[in-house]
């Protein structure tokens, strides 16, 4: 019960921790004054334009994040499917 | 795209033995047929679908055939702004990740079918459920009308006008029909699962091969881009568009991808919540690295007249395709658009097809068996089918308008959605009065912005969301909670500690 009671807990944590990065994420992509400071076609990241980069660049970090999730999610149940 | 013979044979041979496979998928495989005559397995395959069919349908959500036509055109001429769609369906897809538990718990426990179901089980009222069915048919219904006119235009196109759009249209739409009849959504998924693979293929070494031979690599495109068309680098497109629309269009398309009836019948057939978690990731990943493509690709169409002017008949797609690899490689595109179109109106149609049956003529045939359902549903589907079809061969005055303010609305069912899932308080007052205003807000602002050019800051959806949210609150506040959410809430925890190592079953 103890055990349970634990994972329940971490769950609780590391459903948090994920709700706040992704919510930070989410807020750089479409907050309208954050969107305006990136939107630059005049700086140049590698190949691309700052305002390409800043889309694709974030959209990554995104998706590696629910990647994490999943993986850490599928290991407290136990490998479930 | 100048026709010649050989180029008509090409294409035709193409699309022919792309209806060869489709034909033996869903009318032939043993996965494609359905194991019993239940409404269950008619309407959500038992439940049963591996991540890999779910995937497949839940990208089906994202890779229409407007995709190829509208927004590849849009991003000719303007660039950047499209990728809005990048942004939405990734954000869409993290919602599904973090909201579809619940949803396929109750669903499984309850044998839950439709969205309506969802919401009867929930509030228990039957209006409310109705209501819901009602709107969810006449917001999704202009996209299947719209896609089955689209896949005639292309169907005329990729065969140099032989075939014309309306006979194209009656074919495809009368095939993808019948096998939704023959064998529901087992039939989807098969068809679908074929139809994914395919798209995938072609976009992600299609698209990065034509980027590497029209324009030399990543790099050059965006440099050449810069050196033509600068404003098509940055999102307000030389202020064409606000930083607020940005957020609008992004807001209202995540959350939008929830109010989606097909959605639920996406969820419920998968066979457990880690696989739905899997499949959104999935569907995230792959829809993002595809639609990214795919954008890229069409913002370098900008460099070239042909393409530019093709853009104008939203057919951009296939002149830049076969400008790079000629016409072998334009059948397939052709091809993949098509499966584009058929897999979105298939998931659709059937969730239109079991909505009629089980939230609107089951509830007046309560005693009605699980194998007349199935023949209700067919006969639902065939009628629902003839009459978008019959539309769809017809003229379509502001089809396209009414398909956009109509995506307004599906964002206004997202809130009920979310507050049932996690606020206890949600009751059907604040559901019902707060999307009706919600719905009705989006609507006539969306129709002041078309009609009269009338600009707001914030788009109809977004300032409906706002308002049904209040209003949805307030009566949360207001009105007493019911009595069953308790019991609805206590059995997530049962499952969660189920999941745990607690020994009590939840779903047995």
């Amino acid at each position: 019960m103890r055990d349970v009671k634990t994972k329940r807990e971490k769950r609780k944590i590391i459903n948090r921790f994920a709700v706040i990065y992704f919510a930070i994420i989410i807020f750089i992509l479409a907050f309208p004054p954050i969107t305006k400071l990136f939107d630059r076609n005049d700086i140049w990241i590698g190949v691309m334009p700052l305002s390409q980069f800043y889309i694709l660049f974030f959209l990554f970090l995104l998706i590696l994040g629910m990647g994490i999730l999943y993986m850490v999610e599928r290991k407290m149940e136990g490998g479930a499917k | 795209m100048e026709a010649s013979a050989g180029k008509v044979t090409i294409t035709i041979c193409f699309m022919l033995a792309y209806f060869a496979l489709l034909i033996w998928a869903a009318f032939f495989s043993k996965t494609g047929k359905m194991k019993d005559n239940s409404i269950e397995e008619f309407a959500v395959g038992s439940r049963n679908f591996g991540w890999i069919m779910v995937l497949f349908t839940m990208m089906g959500l994202l890779i229409t055939a407007s995709a190829f036509a509208s927004w590849f055109a849009w991003a000719t001429f303007e660039g950047l702004i499209v990728q809005y769609m990048l942004v939405y369906s990734t954000v869409g897809f993290l919602f599904s990740y973090m909201f579809a538990k619940k949803i396929w718990i109750w669903g499984r426990k309850f044998n839950l079918l439709t969205q309506p179901d969802y919401i009867q089980l929930r509030y228990r009222s039957r209006f409310l459920t109705t209501l819901f069915g009602v709107c969810s048919i006449l917001i999704e219904a202009p996209w299947v009308i719209m896609e089955f006119a689209a896949m005639g235009i292309m169907v005329e196109a990729l065969t140099y006008g032989v075939i014309g759009a309306k006979i194209g249209t009656l074919v495809v739409g009368a095939f993808v029909i019948s096998y939704i009849i023959y064998s529901g959504m087992k039939a989807v998924a098969v068809t679908e699962l074929i139809q994914g693979f395919l798209s995938s293929v072609v976009i992600a070494v299609g698209m990065i091969a034509i980027i590497y031979k029209l324009f030399g690599g990543f790099g050059p495109l965006y440099q050449q881009v810069m050196s033509v068309s600068p404003d098509s680098l940055t999102l307000t497109y030389n202020g064409t568009y606000t930083y607020e629309y940005w957020t609008s269009i992004i807001i209202t398309g995540s959350l939008g991808i929830m109010g989606w009836a097909s959605f639920f019948s996406r969820i419920y057939t998968s066979r457990s919540v880690m696989d739905i978690k899997k499949v959104s990731f999935w569907s995230a990943a792959i829809g993002c690295v595809f639609t990214a493509l795919l954008l890229i690709a069409a913002m370098g169409g900008i460099l070239f007249p042909e393409v530019v002017e093709a853009a104008g008949k939203e057919m951009a797609f296939f002149v830049m395709a076969e400008k790079a690899f000629g016409p072998v490689f334009l059948a397939l595109c052709g091809i993949v658009v098509l499966a584009a179109g058929m897999s979105m109106v298939s998931v659709i149609t059937n969730s239109h097809g079991i909505i009629i049956t089980e939230n609107f003529v089951k509830p007046f045939c309560p005693n009605v068996s699980s194998a007349q359902r199935v023949k209700i549903a067919r006969w639902s589907i065939l009628v629902y089918g003839i009459i978008a079809l019959g539309i769809a061969i017809g003229d379509l005055p502001n089809l396209y308008t009414i398909a956009l303010i109509a995506y307004e609305g599906i964002t206004q069912v997202v809130p009920v959605i979310i507050f049932s899932l996690y606020w206890k308080r949600s009751n059907k007052w604040g559901a019902l009065l707060g999307f009706t205003a919600g719905l009705i807000i989006a609507i006539v602002v969306a129709m002041l912005i078309i009609i009269y050019g009338q600009s707001f800051v914030w788009t109809g959806g977004v300032i409906g969301l706002a308002v049904n949210v209040i209003i949805h609150v307030i009566c949360g506040f207001v009105c007493p909670k019911d009595e069953h959410v308790d019991e609805l809430f206590d059995m997530i925890r049962d499952y969660e500690d189920e999941m745990d190592g607690d020994v009590k079953p939840v779903l047995a």
